[in-house]
């Protein structure tokens, strides 16, 4: 059995999820071994990790922070992109970034949505200690910003569409992110074989999307049924938006979903990422750059996309439920 | 006698009609300067703005709206052109061709097909074929096939199968940077038999961003800028040092450029390349998950603040004039108020004659 955390409530991951759930060739490749697979909702990746470090998950889906953060404290293998797209903060009207001095920001700890608004502060100069920043549930953020129990809030994608579509609030910055798929050292060491069948599953997933309009508003249809299990009924997006959104989102993992080699050198997205959570003290500040590099196994995606025909990224059965 | 005290003793000297005119029109300044405050820099603690607030929120909302619109369209111009590439690369005459390259014949024939490519699409400076089992290039501006160059963009171009786009680079001096695309070409079995490789040429983007800055105002400007924090189109102004850069050469360590190309959009008040006040929105184009860049769309602060302050002038200058005019009217007035009038000496009843 492999148990597998994923976030609904998270766009583009969402729908490459869905679409994975419901993949015929992955669930005949594992049943030839005896294995099954489950899918886990969460409404962050710290909640995944939790589960990883626990050993009640073999795997999951989080963003930078989550990862970097399972990465130190578990040693996991990340294996591939599964999300390149912004997480924004939101305020009631426009404003400059300068302009939260002093206000009440909501954030979800140990989300990327956390490491993008502190990041982003520190780019207009601003620390945390000047902001109050007020812990909360990513899907409850445009409701208390609305009702002013926030002043602006961070989080990522679909929510801020959420909130300038529902409350008229205005994005005022976004900050680019990413998310990878990423298993326990364990498992990702002894079931070599079954890790390269998910990645190439994501890959072929995202093939199947990107072939056609239809696929798309499909897997949105499946998206929005697990968004709406996992964040309630007041989480829905139109359609359209929605549609649009994941288009928009998925354009960059449609190129390539192999974590991108130029993240990987000390002074790249990851190292930057991770010397910046050591400064406020997210990791160990004395952390080893190589430990960090050790986690992310980008040669794992890489060999699933160098053989196409071999990891039937081309071949589509997708099933309208999950088993 | 001192200054100051022929100052006083002039000062009291003047009459209480001059006097009460001074604090009265001393007053009205104070006042005039007060309300000026507030209407140009808002109430403090209100959340009247005033007239910079205004402006500012007004110049932030077009300069964001310029910054969008300029992003969607390069985003959308690069995805048709990666689109286009696809198309070539699938394209059974190519495959066909491909298949058979054998003979020098076919080789000019695949030449030939490139040339084709080139002149029905103007943006592609040149297209190269890598053909993989000879591990040979064919290009359009070569009539020599020369061996395969193993670099990052031919491994991620075989790698992502999409029509990949690499970085901006310059390759023919004379012409300037090209973005290339990558896109493999497979057999009828699916395997990859070799790359298809295309210059893009940015020249007409570029155009359409130097010419942004028009609508932008005297001092408007659109900046590209790579992963590298290197200009890709030229800037406006010369560098703090007097140099003018050239597409791809000079590197910038504003604020705004480490902003834009580090993944962050939004929009800030800060100096830009020539340690200049600006107001500027920022975007990061992701153009693949290996690369993006820089997109600022920017104007001078001072430019900003020309009308306002042209506005204050006009107003001190009229309400200064206006005193100015008060003060010379009561001068004038003055001699006859000094002078003994009628009314000082005493009154005599006019006679009443009947």
């Amino acid at each position: 059995m492999i148990d597998l955390g994923i976030q609904p409530l998270w766009l583009p991951s969402g729908i490459i999820t869905e679409v994975m759930k419901r993949d015929g060739i992955l669930r005949e490749q594992l049943r030839r071994e005896g294995m099954t697979i489950r899918f886990h909702p969460f409404l962050k990746g710290a909640d995944v990790n939790e589960e990883i470090h626990g050993h009640a998950l073999e795997g999951g889906v989080g963003g930078d922070m989550p990862t970097i953060t399972a990465c130190v404290t578990d040693q996991v293998r990340v294996v591939s992109l599964v999300d390149l797209y912004f997480t924004a903060i939101v305020a009631r009207e426009a404003m400059l970034l300068s302009g939260l001095r002093g206000r009440r920001i909501g954030y979800a700890f140990g989300s990327n949505a956390h490491h993008a608004l502190l990041t982003a502060l520190a780019g207009v100069e601003l620390s945390e200690s000047e902001v109050t920043l007020v812990p909360m549930e990513a899907h409850a953020m445009p409701l208390a910003l609305e009702q002013g129990t926030i002043e602006a809030f961070s989080v990522w994608e679909p929510i801020p569409t959420l909130a300038t579509q529902r409350y008229g609030h205005k994005v005022v910055h976004r900050f680019l992110s990413s998310g990878y798929l990423y298993f326990s050292r364990s498992f990702a060491e002894g079931h070599a074989e079954q890790v390269a069948w998910l990645v190439s599953a994501e890959a072929r997933a995202l093939n199947w999307l990107e072939l056609s309009d239809d696929n798309l508003e499909r897997a949105v249809g499946w998206w929005e049924v697990a968004a709406r299990e996992t964040g309630g009924q007041e989480f829905a997006i139109s359609r359209q938006e929605a549609t649009r959104l994941a288009r928009r989102s998925l354009r960059h993992l449609w190129i390539m979903p192999v974590i991108p080699m130029d993240d990987l050198s000390e002074n790249g997205r990851i190292g930057r990422a991770t010397r910046f959570l050591g400064g406020i003290g997210k990791v160990p500040s004395q952390i080893d750059w190589k430990t960090i590099r050790a986690c992310f196994q980008r040669e794992v995606g890489e060999r699933v996309l160098a053989a196409p025909l071999e990891n039937r990224l081309n071949e589509f059965v997708y099933e309208e439920q999950p088993e | 006698m001192t200054g100051s005290a022929g100052l006083r003793s002039g000062f009291l000297a003047w009459s209480l009609r001059a006097r009460l005119i001074f604090w009265s029109s001393l007053l009205f300044l104070a006042m005039l300067c007060c309300i000026v405050y507030g209407i140009i820099w808002g109430v403090p603690h209100t959340r009247f703005d005033g007239r910079v607030g205004q402006l500012r929120a007004e110049t932030f909302r077009r300069l964001g709206l310029i910054a969008n619109l300029h992003k969607e369209q390069i985003e959308i111009w690069l995805e048709d052109k990666q689109k286009d590439v696809r198309v070539i690369a699938r394209t059974p005459a190519l495959r066909d061709l491909l298949f058979q390259a054998g003979t020098v014949s076919i080789r000019d024939d695949i030449r030939q097909y490139l040339h084709m490519v080139i002149r029905v699409y103007p943006e592609f400076d040149f297209a190269e074929l890598f053909d993989l089992n000879r591990e040979t290039i064919l290009s359009s501006r070569d009539a020599r096939a020369r061996p395969i160059e193993w670099d990052e963009f031919v491994r991620r171009s075989l790698l992502s199968g999409k029509g990949y786009l690499g970085r901006a680079k310059i390759i023919e001096p004379e012409r300037g940077p090209v973005f290339r695309i990558g896109h493999p070409v497979a057999g009828s079995d699916g395997r990859v038999a070799a790359l298809l490789v295309v210059a893009l040429n940015p020249n007409r983007l570029l155009h359409q961003l130097l010419h942004a800055g028009e609508s932008l105002g005297d001092s408007g400007e659109v900046l590209l800028i790579n992963d590298e924090r290197v200009f890709i189109n030229p800037p406006r102004y010369p560098l703090p040092g007097g140099t003018r850069s050239k597409p791809l050469e000079q590197s910038v360590a504003s604020r705004l450029s480490i902003l834009a190309t580090s993944g962050h959009e939004g929009m800030i008040e800060t100096l830009d390349y020539r340690d200049e006040p600006v107001m500027a929105a920022f975007r990061h184009l992701r153009l693949s998950p290996e690369w993006g860049l820089g997109l600022v769309v920017k104007i001078d602060r001072r430019e900003l603040l020309a009308p306002v302050r042209q506005e204050v002038i006009t107003v001190l200058w009229t309400a200064l004039s206006a005193l100015l005019l008060i003060g010379v009217a009561e001068h004038l007035h003055r001699p006859q108020a000094n002078r003994p009038t009628q009314d000082s000496r005493p009154h005599r009843r006019p006679s009443l004659r009947t």
